[in-house]
């Protein structure tokens, strides 16, 4: 089975504003793909190329197979799509909402919906645009999930949510959410830690890392040495080596690569006057943080 | 066709007001218009004000509904729901087209028939040509407003760019097109308008297919353009080509044109613009027997003797003048040149060569006298109603898909009626002088004038149904006259 979302060398330019500077992406089968970067990354561009909202200047995207400009009509059965900012038909109700969509997919499940309509706690007799921000993204993803689409795709969906809303919605998706792949973009990064099983990094237009979580989590670690007195930092310190910085007896940084035994070698062999090594696996909040401060600085 | 009918569905149930409103709004127009083409009424000014009201909202009506239903699933932008469901755009035109088909043609056909009804005319045997109208008031008025909802996202968007549209179009007509050429005729309409409707439906087509909004909007900027110089710059010879084409008359080779050798140019007046003008006098010859033949357009060129040279380019024909001669195959025009007062001071009082050619229609006239007191019916289908009110004769005519008659003249002697001015006829004429062989273009199918006459004239309705369409030279020697 082939991976049901493959982005290549996607590029989009506004006018003549490069937004996206050729992406590549592989969005595995049945996994919870995050897409995570700072505002203005690219993130909503991309999905929004992914589902023919917008076409691409070059490069191209691939969702179940079909290319995205071609995706159309009978395709949108098999996909999902809640966005943040999509416009509603905010004079129907919830209830009227789900009828109406049910005859535009043939494996609309109305026991699902119902229960969906339950889990949620969406007032079926309300108008759309009389529910609150965090009601009218649950109609939406239930509007989504009823047909079971083999890819469900969430653009920025805990935007403005609280707390309690944002569980909800994340613990509805992921239980109707078997054997379906999401993808997901979000900057929200406490929420997608929980749940995402892979992640990508985006910024400034291109693709900093993409891998599964559990490989990110393993290999990101905070270091901290501690001398008796602090040498200085020398001037060529491996690129992995994020943010390294000194204060009197202790040198810190953030090690992308990390492995216990070749990092502890690689630091004795550096810093002879070691008394002590420390590595602290890091939240995902972190290592956002620190990649993306490092890249502002390389930028500068 | 079951997405399309449920999208429908769900348009209805969307629209329920607005339609509410639309088919009220119809009603009104049919009344209005039911009560305007009855004769004789005193205060006819002010229903035919009303009709015109209704016309004008409901069709602003239509063109709010129509811009509603498409922005419901808009095609511009990147923020609708639709846009990432399972909708075929073919479904979704089709239920916006029969939207639009059921609740603004198909109520505007019944009021078409009831107003044909109620002014006396049988609605079934005017069948091809209320199609026409719906066709017509499809392509000309709902074409152009979807295509216009469809690269809009809302109805702030939608106005503003009729509003800019309007204005860039009359700034653009008066600093680009002469007033001479500002002016429509047939061909004219028949270049230009399909233009519109074909740009309209490109664009549909292409907004509902691609959603290529950038493109779209590019495409109806073109197609104004296209249009605009069609309708206000297609050349002369294109456009007397297809008249020529249109209206053949084999046995038109007689008609000739000439200036008559003396005193054919009359006393020149100031135009005010450092020109002065010449009436130049035409005869023409050998109209076929029953028919009339109209000066249109015209070249003219004069030479003196000294080389200088001033020709007019094309002109229209002055129609305001003619004159009458002892044969009564020869009738004669006068037209008048605006030549440049540098050359009229180097020419005057000397002989100059003149030709160049004119442009004439033939015309087949059918004179219908119209007694004093009673309803007469007319070419064309319609009738006219000659009624006493005070001391004058209110003349009401009635027409259905036609205007009745276009101007109407008079001759004889003129009095003084006080305020009123200078008015007494001898007799009246009515003159029809349709081209186009479709119905006019209007909402209502039932077209209705009322004029006065003094009560002594004898009033008379023409038709001159165009025959032919012929082009013939002419040259002279003439006096230029001396300014005075």
């Amino acid at each position: 089975m082939s991976d049901p979302i493959r982005i290549a060398g996607l590029t989009k330019k506004f006018r003549r504003t490069p937004v996206l500077k050729g992406i590549d992406l592989t969005v595995p089968r049945e996994s919870v793909f995050a897409l995570i970067g700072p505002n203005g990354a690219g993130k909503t561009t991309t999905i929004k190329i992914a589902m023919n909202i917008l076409r691409p200047t070059a490069g191209r995207a691939e969702i179940l197979g079909i290319d995205s400009r071609r995706l159309a009509g009978r395709d949108f059965t098999r996909i999902g799509y809640v966005s943040e900012n999509q416009e509603m038909p905010d004079w129907m109700t919830v209830d009227y909402f789900l009828r109406y969509l049910r005859p535009f997919y043939p494996a609309w499940d109305d026991a699902l919906a119902a229960q969906l309509i339950g889990r949620f706690n969406l007032p079926g007799g309300r108008k759309l645009k009389h529910l609150s921000r965090g009601m009218r993204m649950k109609a939406a993803l239930a509007s989504s999930l009823a047909y079971r689409p083999e890819v469900i795709v969430l653009d920025e969906p805990f935007t403005g949510l609280d707390p309690l809303a944002r569980d909800e919605f994340i613990e509805g998706l992921l239980e109707r959410s078997q054997n379906t792949t999401v993808f997901i973009s979000s900057h929200d990064l406490a929420d997608i830690e929980t749940f995402a099983s892979h992640i990508a990094y985006l910024e400034d237009g291109r693709i900093q890392f993409s891998e599964e979580l559990s490989a990110l989590a393993d290999r990101f670690r905070e270091i901290e040495i501690t001398f008796d007195a602090a040498p200085p930092l020398p001037p060529d310190l491996p690129a992995s080596w994020l943010r390294p910085e000194s204060s009197a007896a202790v040198i810190r940084f953030t090690d992308s690569r990390y492995d216990a035994a070749r990092t502890n070698a690689e630091i004795r062999a550096r810093f002879p006057g070691v008394r002590d090594i420390s590595a602290t696996p890091m939240p995902l909040r972190s290592i956002f943080v620190t990649v993306a401060k490092s890249a502002q600085r390389a930028a500068a | 066709m079951t997405q399309t009918l449920h999208i429908f569905r769900k348009d209805i149930r969307r629209f329920r007001y607005e339609l509410c409103a639309v088919a009220a709004l119809t009603a009104a127009f049919a009344w209005s218009h039911i009560a305007a083409d009855v004769p004789g009424p005193a205060d006819f000014g002010r229903t035919v004000a009303l009709a015109f009201l209704t016309t004008f909202f409901l069709a602003g009506a239509w063109w709010f509904l129509v811009s509603q239903l498409i922005h419901e699933e808009s095609l511009a932008g990147d923020r609708q729901f639709w846009v990432t469901r399972p909708y075929a755009w073919r479904s979704l035109l089709a239920a916006k087209l029969l939207f639009v088909i059921a609740f603004v043609n198909g109520p505007l056909l019944a009021a078409q028939m009831a107003i044909l009804a109620a002014a006396g005319y049988r609605p079934l045997a005017g069948i091809p040509q209320l199609l026409w109208m719906q066709f017509a008031v499809a392509a000309m008025l709902l074409a152009p407003a979807i295509a216009l909802g469809t690269v809009t996202r809302n109805l702030a968007q939608f106005v503003l760019t009729i509003l800019g549209g309007v204005l860039s179009w009359y700034v653009v007509l008066a600093a680009l097109v002469p007033s001479q050429a500002i002016g429509s005729s047939c061909v004219n309409q028949a270049v230009g308008v399909p233009v519109v409707c074909a740009g309209a439906a490109l664009i549909v087509v292409w907004q509902f297919s691609r959603r290529a909004t950038t493109a779209s909007i590019r495409a109806g900027l073109c197609t104004l353009l296209l249009a605009g110089v069609l309708y206000y710059g297609l050349p002369m010879p294109v456009r007397d080509a297809i008249r020529s084409s249109v209206f053949h008359q084999p046995e038109a080779k007689a008609v000739s044109v000439s200036i008559p050798p003396l005193n054919a140019l009359g006393y020149g007046h100031d135009s005010g613009s450092g020109r002065l003008g010449i009436n130049l006098r035409f005869t023409i010859h050998c109209a076929p027997e029953g028919e009339v033949a109209w000066p249109e357009m015209l070249d003219v060129t004069l030479e003196a003797p000294a080389g200088l040279r001033w020709a007019s380019g094309t002109q229209f024909a002055s129609r305001s003048y003619p004159v009458s001669t002892p044969d009564p195959r020869e009738i004669n025009y006068i037209h008048t040149l605006y030549l440049p007062r540098e050359f009229y001071r180097v020419v005057r009082g000397t002989a100059v060569s003149i030709h160049g050619s004119m442009r004439l229609s033939l015309r087949r006239q059918t004179t219908v006298p119209l007694p004093h007191g009673q309803a007469t019916r007319i070419p064309g289908g319609g009738y006219c109603d000659v009624s006493q009110a005070q001391d004058q004769w209110t003349v009401f005519c009635s027409s259905p898909f036609r205007r009745p008659f276009d101007t109407s003249s008079g001759s004889g002697v003129d009095v003084d009626h006080g305020p009123a001015g200078f008015a007494r006829y001898t007799s009246m004429q009515l003159l029809s002088a349709p081209e186009s062989p479709f119905p006019d273009f209007a909402v209502s199918p039932v077209f209705t004038i009322q004029t006065v006459s003094p009560t002594d004239a004898e009033i008379s309705f023409v038709r001159e149904s165009p025959r032919a369409w012929i082009e013939r030279d002419f040259a002279a020697s003439v006096s230029m006259p001396v300014e005075h």
